[in-house]
């Protein structure tokens, strides 16, 4: 049995190496945490009809997410009643019903078994179809239009899964006139462990100047990011830069200030973004305030807890699937604002995909680094050790505006450590009622020194 | 892709002149000579492009959103990024350097809608080998249209690939298809 108090320890930040490694972990992440936390389905943009749908995994669990007639969306378990076939194989599109391609039983778009081939000749009219349905996701909700799901139907709701981290969230995906994902997904392998690209997203600023010289200096000579390229030294003092927050449910991001703008190539496509900006950001503080008005304009990366990434700048949206502990699938998809012009959302999906997607000059460069900070741990001695997500350590502070735990400075790793601690507790965790009855101490972990 | 099965056939001469062409683009690339492609080999007004289709049920025609995604969609300033990101010396996932080989074949050539242009199929098979353990291999269909230059050589005008692998197993496509 795993002993999970051994693997994490928040206050001095360090990790063991073996949680990118040990099949043992793994299982239970997936039992703990997979099979219980809320995790990304998809958009409503991308389901609009009755009867549109997608089918993606949850953890290693294949589902299928539909629109309802009555325009409410559900998700059940893409695997047949009878002898257990995939009853859907396309990856998305408009339907009445799901067949089972092995002997043809048919559902309902609501789930419900429909039909049953001979079933008066074959099964004497005594299969009961009632109770033959496919098996539902216990929970569907979205939060600004981004739907997430959840199998464990004693877990708290959507939004107080996000925590504080919906303040933060709301900034670029509640903004006035609301966000969308332009679709379909990349989808690619990777020979990493799931959270090695979640801990890169969460806050790793770090890495910028370093693993992206090249790219940075190439593709973003417009940026404020292009100081950072070669990690010599900062434009700016850290914490002048920007910030680093997490949240109870581990969900965190570094935030640069000032930063969302100049990421494309071009000076016009540059110019265009900045006069959207220039024009969104006073209804932004109408709504949201002047805080997150500024957060609007900045450049972030995070993680949802556990394994949803996003970049506001380059705008990817990404899922990382895992697919065992040394192997994800990574999909990829870039967000907009819903009322840009059509023409902005092309260049920024254009310019997403040249970084971030299945070809991104940016996307590549991280692989190699996730990949490999997986597969040494093969090595029997390299995974007794730990790992170091100290920097920063002793600078966490609450704020007066902004929830959860901030540090100030955007090159940090609190919220590494967030993510860590929220992990280890889930782990740890028989039920949700044993992190409800913990909620209310998780600061201290990161505060008392 | 929609396959011209009724264009003219370009001349042997000029299916030769296809064909040495494609050749010499594979060795360019593959031996990390993307400068002299690209200067030699690209029209200025390229387009590039590598998309993938979301699978999705033949009868369904109703289903909402786009249905392809681009991997690529590059002009000759996109591309030219591209190459000058080894250029840099700081482009730690080719040092040490990735090996390219392709086999380039199933070769035809028609007439193109206008003149000096050729529509140009051909199918493409490559291994990547990187950093001791990794090889990875792509198979894939490409079409192309050449334009014949002022000088009268042979420049890549356009080239769309609908790459079939759905979920790419080769990790990235971050080299020159
Ligand atoms: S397994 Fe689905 S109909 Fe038999
Ligand atoms: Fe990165």
């Amino acid at each position: 049995m795993v002993d999970v108090s051994k693997l994490i320890n928040t206050k001095d930040g360090i990790q063991s190496r073996r949680i990118f490694h040990d099949q043992d972990i793994y299982d239970l992440e997936m039992e703990r945490i997979f099979a219980r936390c809320w995790l990304f389905l998809t958009h409503e943009s991308l389901i609009p009809n009755a009867g549109d749908f997608i089918t993606t995994k949850m953890g290693q669990d294949n589902v299928i997410v539909v629109r309802q007639q009555n325009g409410k969306v559900r998700a059940f378990v893409n695997s047949c009643s009878h002898r257990g076939a995939r009853v859907c194989a396309a990856e998305a599109g408009n339907t009445r019903s799901f067949v089972c391609s092995y002997h043809g039983w048919a559902y309902g778009i609501d789930g419900s078994l429909q039909g049953v081939p001979l079933e008066k000749e074959v099964y004497n009219n005594q299969l009961d179809k009632f109770t033959h349905g496919l098996v539902e996701v216990a929970l569907v909700d979205s939060f600004c239009g981004f739907i997430y799901g959840c199998f464990d139907s004693s877990a708290p709701s959507l939004r107080e899964f996000l925590g504080e981290a919906a303040w933060y969230l709301e900034a670029w995906m509640g903004v006035p006139g609301g966000t969308e994902l332009i679709g379909p997904p990349s989808r690619s392998m990777l020979y990493c462990n799931w959270k090695t690209p979640g801990e890169n997203f969460i806050g790793d600023m770090y890495h910028v100047g370093w693993t992206h010289a090249s790219s940075t200096q190439v593709l973003f000579p417009q940026s404020p990011l292009m100081a950072l390229q070669g990690n010599a030294s900062l434009p700016a003092p850290a914490e002048v830069m920007g910030l680093h927050f997490t949240s109870r449910g581990g969900h965190g991001a570094a935030i640069t200030y000032g930063g969302r703008g100049g990421l494309y190539t071009t000076a016009r496509e540059n110019e265009m973004l900045a006069a959207w900006l220039a024009a969104q950001t006073p209804k932004v503080a109408e709504r949201l305030g002047e805080v997150r008005a500024k957060l609007y304009n900045s450049a972030w990366d995070g993680t949802i807890f556990p394994n949803n990434s996003f970049l506001v700048g380059p705008n990817t949206f990404k899922v990382w699937l895992p697919r065992g502990p040394g192997a994800i699938e990574a999909l990829t998809w870039t967000w907009v604002e819903k009322d840009m012009p059509e023409e902005l959302k092309r260049i920024i999906a254009r310019n997403m995909n040249q970084t971030f997607g299945t070809a991104g000059m940016l996307e590549s460069e991280d692989a190699d680094n996730m990949e490999s900070m997986t597969q040494v741990n093969d090595g029997v001695v390299t995974r007794r050790g730990m790992l170091n997500a100290q920097m920063g350590l002793g600078r966490e502070r609450e704020d007066a505006v902004m929830p959860g735990i901030v540090s100030d400075a955007m090159i940090n790793e609190l919220s590494h450590r967030g993510f860590y601690r929220y992990y280890q507790e889930m782990l740890m965790a028989d039920n949700w009622d044993e992190l409800r009855a913990s909620a209310s101490n998780w600061k201290k972990s990161h505060l008392e020194r | 892709m929609t396959k011209q099965n009724d264009a003219r056939e370009v001349t042997r001469e000029v299916r030769d002149e296809i064909e040495r062409f494609l050749f010499r683009e594979a060795r360019l690339i593959d031996s990390e000579q993307e400068r002299e492609w690209l200067q030699t080999m690209v029209d200025p007004e390229i387009k590039y492009q590598v998309f993938s289709r979301q699978l999705r049920y033949r009868k369904d025609t109703r289903g909402s959103g786009d249905k392809e995604v681009y991997f690529f969609d590059d002009n000759y300033a996109d591309l030219a990024h591209r190459v000058e990101l080894r250029e840099t010396g700081m482009q730690w996932v080719a040092d040490p350097p990735n090996r390219l080989r392709r086999i380039v074949g199933n070769i035809e050539g028609f007439e193109g809608e206008r003149a000096g242009e050729y529509r140009v199929y051909s199918n493409c098979m490559v291994t990547r080998n990187r950093m001791v353990y990794e090889q990875m291999s792509y198979a894939y269909g490409r079409d192309d249209i050449l334009r014949r230059g002022a000088d009268g050589k042979l420049r890549l005008l356009q080239r769309v690939i609908d790459f079939e692998e759905r979920f790419v197993r080769g990790k990235n496509l971050l080299f020159i298809l």
